[in-house]
């Protein structure tokens, strides 16, 4: 018992410093966020200092507050619709037998083939000739077609939803929409805080996009303005990190909310049982 | 049969979805006139807007609007420093107050990829479009800014700065593009530090100390040897790159013909004789660290521009007022970065556009703005001669500089000598290329001139496939 104990002790040790290693950059970008830019180079910040409020005073008046709604807005909305698209779509395809499968198969992986980099100018088109550019909406619909969500799902479906379910449902007189929403979804949790932790990161960490539709300060989310607080001839680090690390609150809180969920979502499938 | 058609309808949806996104959910992209007006800041001279107007209009280079009130529009601008754009935005606004000029914030980095990507996408540009000189060779071949000699501009380029004229012009000698400010380079120094090493701080015999390269690298081994090699004479091996870049002023292209080896040889030579000196610093140019080496202790000289003494040397040594001056560089004045200003082409209001660039940066009172506002010296020339001429007033940052008159400095002794060329999208390539390389040159003591000009010229090949680089 005792030899037990002190063999935990040295893992927990081990564990303890690859955490450490891993959450001094977190701790870091904190830290500086109080300090007075110029101070960040005079030596290692290690502790906090003095300059918090400038620096919050500044994030603020670069307009912290809507852009931060902005950004929720924005990565609610996302992840609200493309898990909508995502399920429907996976679900169509895991399930259904039907002439286009093949053809909508390979849609879905050819999405997810090619770099965002390469569909951006034929995406901004799209928003231009709809009139989205210039609102928040053009970074939002860019999630709704998101092939990873949709193979992931159908992955998803077509490991973990026994057909014999689905019968048994259908033989009980249950509806098709029926059956996707009040049998199959509620046994999709893992798969669904896997993509919803995903994309709502994505879409909250995107730049380039919103660089790129929006123009004005009013739509601009988190990332726009975080680059912006620097735009004149000087370089306020210590906003910027202030900035981010109040970014990254929301992003932490869905990951420690959703993790167990997230573990379990990305292992689901790799064993067939 | 049933399954088969809710499995179509549920990837038709999908399908549909993906394809035209949100409906209807259209927003009109015109830009609105939502420019919040900054409170206006008093001015000791408080005239009234017609007395204004009139002397806008009599002190522009071009035709002006016979009545300012008229004149109605919204023009964008994108800039990185919306601040400042915005002074100069309020004061335009005291003269044509129906004209809502709207500054967006985009960060430098982010210009040109902003900017092509919209263009190729077919995405609204700004009226105004900014060229900083890293990218203003490639700005200039896009072919989207208006050539500013004709209708409805009508510039007249002799009412232009010297040195500006090629600065703002593309290869066929079309004017695009009006200069925020006039780009002359000195040196800036410390005076503590110049004083401590160099046994005086005055502007004149520093300047003769570091009359050329040599002289600047043997008083370089001097400080080196004084301090212990605590302190250096540069902050970045970059410094001097970019320096002896902007003073080998040659023709090196011509066609598709590049001669790398004309361009680069000379400043090579000189960069690499200063790396193995060890008189340089080892920061990385345009680094976080370089920005903060303005409040070190360290170094002696740094680049300076016409527009870093406002911009960047009070800015990142808040608290080394009165201990800077700025003297010629080793070999003389050359120009350093700058912005142009031009008009797009499918722009809609490009009689508001250049209302606003002449009324600011091409005329006597714009001038006297700009001076006054932030320190920067306008590009028009007849300003320097008017009743307006900031010759002998004191500028924003003079005190800052120990009472140095730096407008004196950059105009009188700098500008004049400051040799400069028509942009190219090779200009453009070679800042790349050199910001790309230097941190190589500072780390691998074994590049020579030679392996560094073979270096330089494999760069500029790969980034300009097209182009015959000799």
């Amino acid at each position: 018992m005792r030899k037990k104990g002190l063999k935990d002790w040295w893992i927990y040790l081990v564990l303890g410093v690859i955490s450490l290693i891993a959450l001094i950059p977190f701790y870091m970008m904190f830290v500086m966020g109080t300090y007075y830019s110029e101070d960040l180079f005079k030596g290692m910040p290690l502790f906090v200092s003095d300059y918090f409020w400038e620096n919050l005073k500044t994030t603020l008046s670069h307009g912290l507050l809507a852009t931060y709604g902005n950004s929720i807005f924005v990565s609610v909305t996302a992840v609200a619709a493309c898990l909508f698209t995502s399920i429907t779509m996976g679900y169509a395809l895991a399930k259904f037998e039907f002439r286009a499968k093949k053809f909508f198969f390979i849609l879905v992986l050819t999405g997810m083939m090619l770099p965002t980099q390469i569909s951006i100018i034929g995406y901004i088109m799209e928003m231009r000739v709809a009139h989205l550019t210039n609102t928040l909406w053009s970074v939002i619909c860019v999630w709704i077609a998101n092939p990873f969500s949709a193979f992931f799902m159908m992955q998803f479906m077509k490991d973990s939803i026994p057909e014999e379910m689905m019968e048994s449902a259908r033989i009980d007189g249950c509806s098709e929409p029926g059956i996707l929403f009040k049998i199959v979804v509620p046994c999709m949790k893992p798969a669904i805080t896997t993509v919803s932790t995903l994309v709502f990161l994505w879409s909250w960490n995107n730049y380039l996009l919103p660089l790129i539709t929006l123009n004005k300060q009013k739509v601009y989310t988190l990332p726009l303005m975080i680059s912006n607080i620097s735009v004149s001839y000087r370089q306020d680090y210590g906003a910027q990190m202030l900035a981010l690390a109040l970014s990254t609150f929301p992003v932490l809180i869905i990951f420690i909310c959703g993790s167990r969920h997230f573990v379990k979502g990305i292992t689901a499938g790799a064993v067939k049982g | 049969m049933k399954r088969k058609s809710v499995s179509v309808v549920l990837a038709t949806a999908m399908l549909t979805s993906v394809l035209f996104g949100c409906g209807d959910g259209s927003n009109n992209q015109k830009v609105e006139n939502s420019t919040e007006q900054v409170s206006q800041e008093n001015t000791e001279s408080e005239t009234s807007d017609a007395s204004v107007a009139g002397e806008a209009a009599d002190t522009t280079g071009t035709e002006t609007a016979a009545n300012p009130e008229d004149l109605t529009g919204t023009v964008v601008i994108w800039d990185w420093d919306g601040g400042t754009q915005q002074k100069y935005v309020d004061k335009f606004n005291e003269v044509y107050p129906n004209v809502t000029i709207e500054v967006q914030d985009v960060a430098w980095d982010d210009y040109m990829t902003k900017l092509q990507t919209s263009y190729v996408s077919g995405m609204d540009l700004p009226d105004i479009i900014l060229g900083e000189m890293a990218w203003r060779g490639t700005l200039y071949e896009m072919g989207i800014c208006d050539d500013l000699e004709e209708a409805p501009y009508n510039l007249d380029r002799s009412n232009m700065v010297a040195s500006s004229v090629p600065l703002v012009s593309d290869q066929n000698g079309n004017i695009l593009g009006l200069e925020m400010q006039v780009t002359p380079a000195g040196f800036a120094y410390k005076r503590d530090l110049a004083k401590e090493y160099l046994g005086t701080d005055d502007p004149a015999e520093v300047g003769a100390m570091i009359s050329d390269w040599d002289a600047f690298l043997e008083v370089g081994k001097q400080v080196s040897e004084k301090s212990n090699g605590k302190v250096k004479m540069m902050v970045s091996l970059g410094d001097v790159l970019l320096s002896t870049i902007g003073q080998n002023v040659v023709d090196y292209v011509d066609g598709d013909t590049v001669d790398i080896t004309k361009k680069m040889t000379k400043p090579l030579e000189t960069t690499i004789k200063m790396r193995d000196a060890g008189i340089i610093g080892n920061v990385e140019m345009y680094s976080a660290s370089w920005y903060s080496a303005y409040a070190a202790d360290e170094y002696i000289f740094y680049e300076a521009g016409s527009w870093c003494p406002p911009l960047v040397i009070a800015k990142n040594d808040t608290e080394g007022e009165g201990n800077w001056a700025v003297t010629t560089p080793p070999e003389g004045s050359f120009n350093l970065g700058g912005t142009t200003l031009s008009v797009y082409k499918d722009s809609e209001n490009k009689e508001a556009a250049w209302a606003y660039l002449e009324f600011i940066y091409f005329s006597e009172l714009g001038g006297s703005y700009m001076y006054d506002l932030t320190g920067n010296y306008s590009c028009y020339q007849p300003y320097y001669e008017s009743e307006y001429s900031p010759m002998d007033k004191e500028g924003p940052v003079d005190k800052f500089f120990g009472g140095q008159s730096l407008v004196k400095y950059y105009i009188e002794e700098a500008a004049p000598n400051a040799k400069t060329a028509p942009q190219t999208k090779y200009d453009a390539i070679i800042n790349d290329v050199f910001q790309a390389l230097t941190p190589k040159y500072m780390t691998d003591m074994s590049i020579d001139t030679q392996k560094a000009l073979e270096l330089f010229k494999e760069e500029v090949q790969i980034k300009a496939p097209e182009a015959k680089i000799q």
